[in-house]
This record gives C-alpha cells, structure tokens and sequence, in this order.
C-alpha cells in the first residue's frame, strides 16, 4: 500500500512528500541544504545537537524529530531559526579545536568541518575549553582511539553501540560536569565489551574517534612530530578567531589529500553477507576501510574484520613467485617455468589416464569470473566434470534441501526481509560472531521494533542470550523437533490452508509421514521440554512473517540435507514464502560460496545450475565449448580423495582452499595429498595444502583484481581494483588463463569484464548481470530466468515446471554412533575474530592481540569433574586423531559438550585432526558436528589462552540508546526549541 | 610420496642483478619520457649554477629543525598572530567592496582632486563664510558633501553595532 501524500512549504516553495517522512528527511531528498550534525539516516533521529532547528509553523522545533503534515510551512533559514541553529553550533565548538590543516580527519568528508562552513561560522562565541588532560586520550585499543577533547558529545556513537550494532558498550556520561562517551561505564576501550566493529568510528562526525591506520597518515603535516605538530596546532588555534579563511586553507589541503589517497569500492571478503564499503590507500598503505550508506547491504555497518583486518594483504608471508618443490624445499621460479611444468605434467596425466583422472577444486573465496574459468578448464580443456568447491564442506545440505521443496539454492529474499520479519528463528548458526552484520539487523529489531527471536542451538551464544526463547536440541536431533513443531501446528489448525492447496504438492504424504512425530517423542529425543515446542509453535502462529537462519549446526551432520528440508517444510506450511518479511535463509559462510556454485564449479551441476544430465544444458554448453561433455556428474571433493586413495585420481588443481585442514579427517587428507603423482596449489599463503604442492601459484587477493561476489542473498556486486598485485603474484583468472593457453584453449580474456560477458550468455541467472549493470555501488539479486533483479523469491511461483513446491518426504537420520570411551562432544565452528582456519586474520596485530591462539571451551562442571581450570592443557582424542589444546571454562557450553574453534593453522591443534569420515547421505558434506572425543589432561592450569582483554570477559551495558532526555534534564542545558509540551522522541 | 614442505629457497639476486634490473626499468623510464628529462636536466643545471639547489638541499635535510624553529617563533610573537589577523580582516574588507563602485569612486575622487588642485592654481580669493552658503547651492559641492555625511553616518552605525 502506497503512504499517502501531504503537501508543504518549504522555504517559500511547495513540496510534496510522503507521511511519516520528517523535515529534514524531505529537506533533504531535495537536496536542500540544512545543518544536521547529530543525525546518520540509519540511526535515526536522536536529537542531541539542536543545529537543524527549523522555523515550523512558526514554532522553533527541530527538523529531525518533526514528522511532516499536510499545510505545514517550514522555514529553515528564518532569523529566529539561524539564530538557534548557530547557538547549537557554538554549544558543539566549545568542545572541539577546529585545527582541521592538520586534523588527519580533513579528508572533505568531515561533517562537522562541513556544517561549520555551510553555517558560515566566523568565529567561537563560547571559547573553547578542553574536558581533560591531554594524557587522557584513550589509545588503549589496537584499532581506534578517543580523544574527549575533541568531543562534540553528539552521541551517534552511542546510538550506533546501543542500538545499530547492538553490542551495548558505549554511553554518554550526560550527568558529569563534561559530558563525554564512556567504555562500560567507564575503562579504557581495550578493557571494554567493545568488540571492534567499527561502527562508532564510522558515525563519528569529527576526529574524536579515529582509526589509528589513519593518524600521522592521512594528512600532509599530521605526520609531523610532535614538539612541531603540537605547535602548529597552538598556532592555527591563535589565527582561527577567523574561521572562513581558515576552511580555505583546509579545503586546499583536503584537496591535495584527494590526489594522494585513493578510494576503492571492494566487497567484503570474510563472510558470506556481503558488505561493501570503501578502501581508503596511500600507495601499499590501507588507511581505512571507509563504510557508505549506499551499500546495499550493510550500509555503515561492519565488523572486525571487515573494519579492521585486512593486514594479511600486505604481510611479509605473502606468496609472490611461483615455487615449484624440489628435493626438500619449494624453490622461486619464473611464471614461465611455473606453467610450463603445471601444463606439462597436467597435459601429460590427461593424456595418459584421461581428464578424469585430474581433480580441480575451486574456491568459494575467489570470484564468479574466476570460478566460471576453473569449472571451464575442468569441463574444456580437461573434458571432465570432476570440479568442486568448499561449499561442499559446509552449505550443500542446505541448497539440496532447496531445491527438493522450493527449487532454488539460495536465501528467499534479503537482509531487509530478516530485519522486517515479526519472528527469527536462528537454528545451528551463531551469526552474531560468523555473519556479524545480519545479526546486526536481528539485534536491532529485537531491541527495538518487537521482533521475535528463538535460537535452537548447543552453545549458549549471543543469539541465545538474547533470544525470548533458547533450546538446546541434542547434537543432530533438529529435524525432530522442527517436525514435531510442524505437525502440531498443522493438528491446531494453524496452517496456511490455501497457500499449501494453491502452492505446494504432496501434503497428504507430508502428514502421513509426520505421524510419529509427536511432541512426546520429539521430548524423548531432543531433550526439549513440550512446552518449550508448543512456545514455538505458537510464536510462529502468531508471528507477521517468520525467517529461519540455519548453517552448519544444522547441514554438517549426517542428516543435514533432510534438516533443511524439513525448515523449508515448515516455512511452506505456514506460507511462510514469496512474502516480505518471511522465508529461508542458509547463512552462506564464505564471501562467494553462492557464487561459486553458481559458476557451475559443482561436478552436477553447469552455470546457472544446469544440470548435466540435462540434455539441451549440455548441447548448450557443448556448442560453446567446442567439446563433448560428460552426462554423467562427476567427483566431489570427498570422492577425489577417495579416488586418489584408490590410485585412480592421479592430480589436482586446487585454488584457495586449505583443504589440508578443513576437511575432516585431517590426517587422512594430508595422507592422500601426499599420495598424488602431481598437485598444483594456487593461493596467496604457503597454507598447510601447499605444503604438500609441486607447484605453487601465488594469486591476489581482492583488493589486488576486479571481478564480482555472490553473496547468501544472491546479490551480485562488482568489486575494483584498489592495489597492484603484490610481487609477482597474479589474479586467479590470469593464472588460470595461462594454464588454458598452455594446454592449447583459445582463451583470450582482457579481464573480467569479457569473462561476466561469457558467463551472462550461457547461465540464464546471469543474463543481465553485465559489468555497467553493476557499476559503482549498484547490484543484481539473481532469481529470474531473463536474469532480472529478484531480490524477494517465489512471489509467484516455485522453481518447478509447473511452479508449485513439493514438501520433502523424509524421516530423520540418527547421529553417528561412537564406542561409549569418547564420552564428550566436541562441537566446532568459528568466533567472531578469526575467518575460517586464520590464515588471513592471525596476520593482523589487532586481532592476535585480541584474540591470539585457538581455545577449547569447557562447562564449568566438567571442569570441576577433571579438577581442570583456565588455562588447563589437555589432550583430545578421537578415532581419528588428537590435539593439545588449552581451556577455557565457561558457562557457554554445558555438560559433556566441548567447544573448539575452528581458528587454527596448525595440525596440534585442528579441529579436523578429530572430525570423522561421516558425511550427510545427500550431499557428501562431512558430519563436522558429530564429532565425539575423550579427554587426557596434561596440565591442570596454567596461562589462559584468551587475553583478559578480550571482549568475552567483559559485561555489557544496554541502554536505551543516546538517552538524549538526560541531556535535556541537564540544569545547564537551556532549550532552543519551543515544543509546547512533551517533548517527542523521533527514530 | 610427497612430504610437506614449509621452506621456500629464495633466489637471491646478488647486488649487481639487482642493481642491473634496476636500471632496466630506469632506462626504460627515460626512454618513454625523454623529452621531460631534458627539461629537468637543464632546471637542475640553472638551480645549480645559482646556489638555489645548496640552500635547498640544506633547508630540506634541516627541515624538521626549522620547523620547529619556525613554528616557534610564530608562537613566541604575538605580533605575528596578530598581523596574520589583520591580514585576514584587511583581506575580507576589500573583500567586502563592490569593486565596480570603489573603481568609479577613485576615478570621481582622482578628478575632484586634480579640479581642486587646479582651483587653487588659478584662484586666489579669500572664501568667505557667503561663500560658503552659496557653495551649498552648487549641485556638485552638494553631492559632494551629501557623499560625507552619508559616509559618516554609515560608520557611524557600524561603531554602534559593534558594542
């Protein structure tokens, strides 16, 4: 339904706008130009700098706040309107030295910098006055400082903290004689619960805080020392009285500074939710990460790791030559020598076994265009289906589970769909610490706008604690209580009768099959009380729309593909698809495992999931490629090994993928790595799978290329080139490119663009995703067959031919059974600082330093049964193998249940030295979560592996965001508005 | 059976490889902008011949000590705020005129004066005060002093305003 309209005047001119938008909203959709220091579109209005004071219908009131009505006259420039907004804008500069020729914020985007100059501010009525010693900038953090003087107090920090990241560490201490931003109530920033996401340093409207990559860089004097710099700030102070010469000669200088930095739109590359932003490089240098509310998105929000941890870029360990292993070492050798010898011995095995005897494993880190050209080299030039990707270690179950009930591999809508929805379920995900920015959207709504949040998982998580309900189902056990929920659902007639008669196949077996599925059974085998699964039901009955997030708690077990099936199920019962607000999201872990898959780099599967057993597919692709292609779908990952270990795989291509570690069964892997004839490697680290290379490739990063991620809501965005490759190394797609060559293919590519161009001819998902489609900030949600933007699914019909959905038919598969001597369950995973194994994050200083080695959690009662305590050693052992790992007792896991992160580089430590060979019986992807050990204790105590530093230990503190009605309440605090009475808080 | 390999051999370029592939990539940088290299080899001849490079040279490795000194100074002297100050406010108040109207004003002010200046050549009466009175009748005395008094008047008030 479309908002009605009103009419006003603004200025002297007629607008129109749509109710419930404010002034300053409609001021600026017509780019009128207004003070407005305090207000960042998505926090909202929070009323705390009084600069966008307006004249409205005769009454000072402020233009964030005030919601627009019909007839309504505005005058924004009025005297009796200036004369507020500039005693507002005094009240700010009496907090802050306006040096900004030697402010490393002066970079022309400087909203306080900007606003002073609009106001045309001459000089400081009210002189400045510093609230501390200058020993009390707070440069305690490693990725940011605060300095109080330089504080205006406006809050948005605050407001971003409370309740856009929701991580509640930040307050505004509005009752001191000086109001300034406290740490949890007061301690230095690196003793907080702050967990380095970047927001309150994006939101700042000045210097006061600052990433520390930007101080002494960013300027041309900021550099200087500080017996001249300290100086030459007293003496810019001395001349400012006149403040409009002063902004000239800053402008100059920002204006310089424009010419040495260069700013790059780049996608996030640690997680699959997509965030782009902006880098910021003066030469090798990355200054910041820069985040811009036209990213569709996240907007400004980040995490560590996108805000913070790009450091591995320019470590000192990056792969810059091609190595190639001879004797007992890898020796550097030219790209010449390097792919002759790769094409060499490649050619050779084809020759002699055939292409299937060569295994290509692409990388859900690497682009489409580049994952397009692996699936391309194995399908062309090697004529063999036999090409993976990593997603088959974590999100196959989830897509096949798709594509049995609605047909597509992929989340039914967007970000804005979860924020908006009146229920989340979160099932086997912790998306706070691996998909930081979505649980951003989750925590907000829950604070704020009434959502409903139920968590279904081992480990008490943040989610959980948040959650108005948590379950603890036993390990592997989901499919039972989501079914049993399911059926009482549908036995209280709750649902969506029509939307299954008109939409969905099959529900009379569906409830056949449902049968068993009682709430006592689901009791007996999940350990969830009833009453909790009755709570459940009820919450989706009554809610406005229900999302279910799901990841690997959910798909790495033996029966993950079924489990997602039965969320879809459940979200088809209750017609909860095709709508805003509702439908299934599989958190896709890494930044392009959707698009990898995608890009057909799936042994089944071609671009665009065609399936190769599909004759027209194949003819299609046939005719492009000028080669027959097989029928039949070729090995995944597990099989390759399996083959290799047979002797029947006699090498493999592998891109950016540390296989060596992530697979399970690590020690078997390493084993039959070691077994092959020939492996090629290709990545930017000597990872532990290059170790066992012939040849290794050294490729660049993102921000090193151009080319185009898929996200987890099938959102294509380009990403540009912001540095050279570093050394020798090259772009993925080159390195590929040259392999072709060598082998005789007609591959002439100049770059991505003519490869996107390629792809867009041949996979009907990508048919209009062409790269001036996607320019700048611009992006694609795939879905349509004429490649359209669909961002929300299923609006009218289901991916089938006749465009209804099927419910899955299956009972649910029991956990794999182990000797009753490994007594624990050692649950896995990954914690918000480190991606994946940590060969890109343990290269940041700030991250070690928060978080430097990898942790096993232990319940307190377990702890006290082993008389073990923090900092314990001890030794797990599974059939497979064992690690050494430290201890950390906490209350986040219970019982028996072990918790050990996936975040290590290093065989004595890896998770994988544990897991076992099972797999879920669809797709093949490893049963991670089922892995049972016991337990050797080596040391009782000793160091604590996590930093007290670090933000786990630390409590924090909600409120209810900036709390601008204690400014107000201030004595001091004189009103400029003239609101008759109760004053209205906006948002 | 391949075992897994954590060293990686470095090629070490020796000093003279390093050196030789150094100048490659120079020559080849000369060679694409010859032209401009000229230029710059005789600016470096001229400044070295007038002693700009020396002072230069030493002002730069001197620069974070004159710096300071500078800077110093600057601070040192309230004078040199002070005067950067008045540069700012002389700067902003020539801003502030209309330079078409300041030019027509020059012109009338440079001819009455040349007028006057002439009178006085040729005319020796004493004025007296009848004189004076009928002066007030001429048109071009009158606007004269009407231009004064309005003068005055105007900063007059701007005095006024200012407390």
């Amino acid at each position: 339904m479309e908002p009605s309209m009103v009419t006003l005047t603004i200025n002297g001119r007629t607008y129109r706008a749509k109710q419930g938008m404010t002034v300053l909203e409609v001021a600026n959709e017509h780019g009128i130009g207004h003070p407005q220091v305090c207000y960042t579109p998505e926090l909202g209005a929070i009323q705390t700098c009084d600069t966008c004071i307006a004249e409205i219908n005769g009454r000072l009131l402020r233009a964030c706040s005030t919601p627009v009505a019909d007839g309504m006259v505005v005058e924004l420039g009025s005297p009796r309107a200036k004369a507020a907004q500039k005693e507002a804008m005094d009240r700010l500069l009496e907090n802050h030295l306006l040096y900004c020729t030697v402010c490393d914020n002066n970079n022309g985007n400087c909203k306080l910098h900007n606003t002073a100059e609009m106001m045309q501010i001459e000089h400081q009525t009210y002189p400045y006055r510093p609230k501390v010693d200058p020993s009390e900038v707070d440069m305690s953090h490693p990725f940011y400082r605060y300095d109080p003087n330089q504080c205006i107090a406006c809050g948005q920090c605050v407001e971003a903290c409370q309740n856009l990241q929701v991580n509640e560490t930040l307050s505004i201490d509005w009752e001191a004689e000086r109001p300034r931003v406290v740490w949890d109530g007061g301690v230095p920033i690196n003793e907080s619960s702050c967990v380095s996401c970047g927001h309150c340093v994006t939101v700042c409207p000045c210097n006061a805080l600052m990433e520390k990559s930007m101080l002494g860089e960013a300027g041309f004097l900021t550099g200087l020392d500080k017996d001249v710099l300290n100086p030459m700030i007293d003496f810019v102070k001395e001349v400012e009285p006149n403040y409009t010469s002063i902004f000239a000669i800053s402008e100059i200088e920002a204006a310089m500074r424009e010419q040495r930095i260069k700013k790059t739109k780049t996608v996030c590359t640690f997680c699959g939710v997509g965030c782009s932003f902006e880098v910021w490089t003066k030469g090798r240098k990355i200054l910041k990460i820069q985040p811009v509310s036209e990213a569709p998105v996240n907007a400004i929000s980040t995490c560590v790791k996108g805000k913070f941890g790009w450091d591995f870029v320019n470590s000192e360990e990056r792969l810059t030559k091609p190595l190639i292993r001879k004797g007992d070492v890898f020796v550097e050798s030219t790209w010449e020598e390097a792919l002759d010898l790769v094409a060499e011995k490649l050619g050779a095995i084809k020759q002699q076994y055939g292409g299937n005897a060569i295994g290509f494993i692409s990388s859900s880190k690497i682009s489409n265009e580049e994952n397009y050209l692996m699936q391309k080299l194995a399908r062309q030039v090697f004529e063999t289906n036999n090409v993976d990707n990593c997603s088959r270690y974590c999100q196959s179950p989830a897509t096949d589970g798709l594509f049995r009930t609605v047909g597509m591999g992929g989340d039914s809508g967007t970000i804005h769909d979860i924020a908006s929805a009146g229920l989340v379920i979160i099932i086997g995900a912790n998306p706070a610490e691996g998909h930081p920015v979505i649980a951003t959207r989750v925590k907000r709504a829950h604070k704020l706008f009434g959502q409903k949040l139920i968590v279904a998982d081992l480990r008490r998580n943040e989610m959980a604690e948040r959650a108005d309900l948590f379950i603890r189902p036993k390990q592997g056990t989901d499919q039972v209580w989501l079914m049993a929920v399911t059926k009482y659902i549908i036995d209280q007639g709750w649902h969506d009768e029509a939307f299954i008669r008109e939409r969905v196949h099959f529900f009379a077996e569906f409830r056949q099959l449902l049968e068993n599925y009682t709430l006592d059974y689901a009791e007996q085998v999940t350990g969830v009380a009833k009453a909790d699964l009755i709570r459940i039901a009820e919450m989706i009955h009554e809610a406005d729309g229900t999302c279910v997030l799901w990841g690997m708690g959910v798909t790495q077990n033996t029966g993950g593909s079924d489990t997602s099936a039965a969320i879809s199920n459940l979200l088809l019962t209750t017609g909860n698809y095709g709508r805003p607000g509702a439908g299934a999201f599989p958190l896709r872990g890494h930044n392009n495992v959707q698009g990898a898959c995608d890009m057909g780099s799936l042994p089944s599967w071609l671009p665009s999931y065609q399936h190769v057993t599909d004759d027209e597919a194949r003819a299609k692709f046939e005719k492009a490629y000028g080669v027959r292609i097989d029928a039949k779908p070729g090995l995944d990952n597990i099989q390759m090994l399996e083959a290799a270990e047979r002797g029947e795989l006699k090498a493999m291509y592998i891109v950016g993928e540390d296989m060596a570690l992530v697979d399970c069964n690590a020690s078997h892997v390493q084993e039959t790595l070691a077994k092959l004839d020939f492996v090629v490697v290709q990545d930017i680290f000597l990872s532990k799978t290059a170790q066992f290379a012939d040849v290794i490739l050294p490729a660049a990063p993102s921000l090193e290329k151009e080319g185009t991620f898929t996200n987890t809501e099938r959102r294509i965005q380009r990403f540009y080139q912001a540095l050279e490759p570093l050394g020798d190394s090259k772009p993925d797609w080159w390195i590929i490119q040259e392999i072709a060559k060598r082998l005789g293919a007609d591959w002439n590519y100049a770059g991505p663009k003519e490869i996107m161009d390629e792809i867009a001819s041949l996979a009907p998902l990508y048919s209009q995703a062409h790269y001036d489609r996607l320019e700048g900030w611009n992006s694609l949600c795939w879905g349509s067959y004429d490649g359209a933007d669909t961002p929300l699914l299923y609006k009218e019909r289901f991916n089938f031919p006749d465009g209804k959905a099927r419910f899955a038919l299956a009972d649910w598969v029991e956990p794999v059974p182990y000797p009753e001597e490994y007594d624990l369950l050692v649950n896995n995973g990954r914690l918000l600082e480190h991606f994946h194994e940590g060969n890109l994050t343990y290269k940041s200083k700030g991250i070690e330093h928060k978080f430097p080695e990898v942790f096993v959690e232990v319940s307190p009662e377990l702890a006290n049964e082993r008389g073990i305590e923090d900092g314990a050693l001890v030794r797990l052992i599974s059939p497979y193998g064992r690690v050494n790992v430290r201890v950390l007792v906490t209350d986040r896991v219970r019982g028996n249940e072990l918790f050990l992160p996936m975040h290590s580089t290093a065989n004595e430590s890896a998770i994988n030295m544990l897991t076992g060979p099972q797999t879920d019986h669809r797709t093949n992807t490893p049963a991670y979560k089922q892995a049972r050990v016991r337990m050797e204790v080596i040391e009782r105590s000793g160091r604590t592996p996590l930093p007290r530093t670090n933000p786990r230990f630390k409590q924090r503190h909600p409120q209810n965001g900036v709390e601008v009605e204690r400014k107000w309440r201030r004595r001091d605090y004189v009103p400029l508005t003239e609101e008759t009475k109760g004053v209205k808080i906006g948002g | 059976m391949a075992k897994p390999i954590t060293t990686i051999q470095k090629r070490q370029l020796t000093e003279e490889e390093k050196r030789a592939e150094a100048l490659a990539k120079l020559k080849a940088a000369v060679g694409d902008s010859e032209e401009a290299v000229r230029e710059l080899l005789t600016l470096i001849e001229q400044l070295h011949e007038s002693g700009l490079l020396e002072a230069a040279n030493a002002l730069l490795k001197a620069r974070e000590d004159v710096a300071k000194i500078v800077v110093g100074q600057l601070n040192q002297k309230p004078v040199v705020t002070t005067m950067i100050n008045h540069l700012f406010s002389i700067a902003g108040l020539a801003a502030s005129l209309d330079p078409e109207k300041t030019a027509k004003l020059l012109g009338q002010l440079a001819a009455g004066v040349m007028d006057a200046y002439e009178q006085t050549e040729t005319e020796t009466k004493k004025i007296g005060l009848l004189d004076l009175l009928r002066a007030l009748n001429d048109p071009d005395t009158n606007r004269a002093i009407r231009f004064g008094l309005s003068a005055l008047k105007a900063i007059g008030q701007q005095l006024g305003s200012k407390e």
